[in-house]
């Protein structure tokens, strides 16, 4: 798979590049480098929530064939979530493969391939999926891995109503775009998980308030007075936390 | 660094070791880091999430040289890696004969 530093340098390569004479029914190389390269830069620049739209936008605007698109995202190797559906059919689709535990988008994030249903009405790999799928109305499907760091795994998942609507150019630059999602995805759970963590270092701030000001202590004695409390009910610090802001009561704490 | 007195204690029992010299309280929490191998980025997420306030470098000094912490932090650290402990699967375990299903019996999730 072509880096994102080779897309970014293609892409950087060709800007400046008269695009308008490329209007025709295909989109050209030049204009697609330099779309990409566009996606890039503004992927830097969005909120989470942002980036995912953005990438399944570029998804449906620069890859060929593509009608709908979703991301898929598997939290914690078990949970798969998608994210970001460019119409409600495609949640639905997305979640009965979670709950047949089959279909092309699951292959697609366990076993770190590429996936291309030509025609949805003669599917077998996937039988139970392939007969709702057909129903709903998609002709074929088109599925990349994203290689997000570590544990983090997901999926682009590409949906038509026309039988073969995928080529080969639609899995070339399918590729291309995973790969930009892959990293801004990476980058937007790092935020996001960022943004938690500081929601509960507030949480936390507030309930040593408390205690300070109830027992009359300092700071770092109502830290131990938290930590005590959580290793006596074997609950986590922030849970004890919210307890005590929301209701006013340390659970396993002073009595 | 002097360490703190604890505050008042309600019951001072058993199974934190308790603060002794922040030296040992430093060799202490880097061997449990490495005994279950605790992911320094992870690790640092969940101490920032509680109060914090030293950098990822700062607490890889702090587990594996004799960089030193104030104590507060010492003891956000501390509680981090304990939950992270509490947070990591239970190791597979035998089963026995009459067990019917491959995984033996449900086990007890203590998490809240």
């Amino acid at each position: 798979m072509q880096s994102v530093e080779e897309i970014r340098t293609q892409a950087n390569t060709e800007q400046g590049q008269p695009s308008a004479h490329d209007q025709g029914s295909s989109a050209g190389a030049h204009q697609l480098a330099s779309q990409l390269g566009d996606l890039a830069r503004s992927l830097n620049q969005e909120s989470p929530e942002a980036v995912l739209e953005l990438v399944v936008a570029a998804a449906i605007e620069l890859i060929p064939g593509v009608e709908e698109a979703s991301l898929s995202i598997v939290t914690g190797r078990k949970e798969v979530e998608t994210v970001a559906p460019s119409s409600e059919l495609l949640r639905r689709l997305d979640d009965l493969q979670v709950e047949l535990t089959e279909g092309p988008c699951l292959e697609a994030i366990y076993s770190e391939r590429t996936i291309r249903v030509r025609d949805m009405a003669t599917e077998t790999r996937w039988p139970s999926f392939a007969e709702k799928a057909t129903e709903a109305g998609v002709g074929s499907m088109l599925a990349f891995q994203l290689f997000v760091v570590g544990d983090n795994l997901g999926a682009l998942n590409l949906y038509s109503s026309q039988v073969d609507a995928f080529d080969d150019d639609s899995e070339h630059v399918g590729l291309i775009v995973a790969s930009h999602a892959a990293v801004a995805l990476a980058d937007a759970q790092q935020v996001s998980q960022l943004h938690e963590a500081v929601q509960s270092r507030d949480v936390i701030g507030q309930a040593k308030g408390i205690l300070m000001e109830r027992y009359k202590i300092t700071g770092h004695q109502a830290f131990l007075l938290l930590a005590k409390a959580s290793q006596h009910t074997n609950k986590k610090l922030q849970v004890l936390a919210e307890d005590l802001v929301n209701s006013g009561e340390l659970t396993g704490g002073k009595t | 660094m002097k360490d703190p007195n604890p505050p008042k204690p309600s019951r001072p029992e058993g199974d934190l070791p308790s603060g002794g010299s922040g030296e040992s309280q430093r060799r202490i929490l880097g061997r449990a880091v490495r005994h279950s191998a605790l992911p320094l980025k992870g690790l640092w997420l969940h101490y920032f999430s509680m109060g914090g306030t030293a950098g990822e470098y700062e607490l890889d000094a702090y587990i594996n040289a004799s960089y030193s912490l104030p104590d507060l932090q010492q003891d956000i650290l501390a509680q981090a890696v304990n939950e992270m402990i509490d947070m990591l699967p239970p190791p597979p375990r035998a089963s026995y004969s009459d067990d019917t299903d491959d995984g033996g019996p449900p086990t007890k999730e203590l998490q809240g």
